[in-house]
């Protein structure tokens, strides 16, 4: 629509108050410093589990096995002996890819079920709490929706739930779309 | 020297979404005034700072969601609608009907007298709630059929109708104004 009588007469210099925009400005920074903790913690974490990383690296370095005694370069899939309690039936045996670090890292293993990558799958996220780190392998109904893996840092007490065909971690819901991990809060 | 560019909304909406306040300070600025308009043209202007806020405070909420695709302001305006169709579900909303428009003392009755600008408005506020919407997505929001169409959950040809049925009568109503 370009019409030169319209765009003449169409009155646009109506505002917000000045009041308005201060609740909507307040509103935000008060967002923005919640989110500031964990954002912090996070960028805090990054660092020691990456310095923690590194200094198991070094070591590794230092006893290498002769080539005879190395194990096999592909790692097979562990069976994880997963909990029933999490609304995922009767107590099961899931199978899922071995991590490099193997199930004994995760403080406690735990097994959620829910259509994650879209209606009608009946996708599993494997839930590993490395530290304050959770890990989500996802064991996809199907073709992997997400190839990636999500990590989230949170607290080990942390409430982790299917909401939908999202993960609900605390306050935060992650939602598989186009092949990547989208995560935000509400 | 390179010419330096405004950051996109998709940029600040990224920085925002990992706490980057002054981001969303910019971004506030740029699209507060399409926002406040269009609630100001529907309802009353008690109900068009509420819904201002809350559309603000839904972006706000749902930053994290916000999927970079060059498309912010139709995903605002998106919000927007949702806030404004949630004010017309509530009883007491001042909701601007064509009734009020022709009533005594509105514009309209003493539309001869009014300049163009003013008599333009009192058109508008009388046209039917879905054409006026359209209408202000396409002049306020500036956005295209097709994201009308998304926003407002119909067709295009929808869109397109709301919009011929909206303008012909605006004009209509202009003829001997302008």
């Amino acid at each position: 629509m370009s019409d030169d009588w319209f765009d003449k007469s169409y009155r646009s210099e109506a505002r917000p108050p000045a009041e308005l925009d201060a609740r909507v400005l307040a509103g935000a920074r008060r967002a923005t410093r919640r989110w500031g903790v964990p954002l912090a913690a996070a960028a805090a974490l990054t660092v020691v589990v990456a310095l923690v990383f590194a200094a198991m690296l070094a070591s590794v370095e230092l006893e290498v096995p002769p080539e005879s005694e190395r194990p096999a370069a592909e790692t097979p899939p562990v069976v994880l002996d997963l909990p029933g309690s999490t609304g995922d039936g009767p107590r099961r045996r899931v199978g899922a890819p071995a991590a490099p670090e193997g199930p004994a890292a995760c403080d406690a293993p735990d097994i959620l079920a829910g259509p994650l990558g879209g209606v009608g799958r009946r996708d599993r996220a494997v839930l590993c709490r490395v530290g304050g780190l959770l890990r989500v392998d996802v064991i996809w109904d199907g073709a992997a929706a997400c190839p990636a893996q999500l990590s989230v840092p949170v607290s080990p007490d942390t409430p982790v739930a299917v909401d939908g065909n999202a993960l609900r971690v605390g306050s935060r819901r992650y939602r598989c779309e186009d092949g990547d991990w989208v995560g935000g809060p509400g | 020297m390179p010419a330096m560019t405004e950051p996109s909304d998709d940029y600040l909406m990224g920085r925002f979404a990992t706490g980057d306040y002054a981001a969303f300070e910019t971004l506030y600025g740029r699209h507060k005034d399409a926002v406040y308009r269009y609630f100001l043209r529907a309802t009353d202007a008690a109900s068009a700072a509420d819904g201002h806020q809350e559309t603000w405070a839904r972006v706000v909420a749902n930053s994290g969601r916000y999927r970079a695709r060059g498309r912010f302001r139709a995903w605002l305006f998106t919000i927007a609608h949702h806030v404004l169709m949630d004010q017309f579900r509530q009883p007491g909303t001042e909701v601007v009907s064509e009734d009020e428009a022709v009533a005594n003392g509105s514009p309209l009755r003493d539309a001869e007298s009014l300049e163009a600008a003013e008599r333009l408005d009192a058109l508008i506020a009388a046209l039917p709630a879905a054409q006026r919407e359209a209408l202000l997505l396409h002049k306020e929001a500036g956005l295209t059929v097709r994201e009308i169409a998304t926003v407002a959950g119909i067709t295009e040809e929808g869109v397109k109708s709301r919009l011929r049925y909206a303008v012909e009568k605006l004009r209509k109503g202009m003829r001997g104004y302008v």
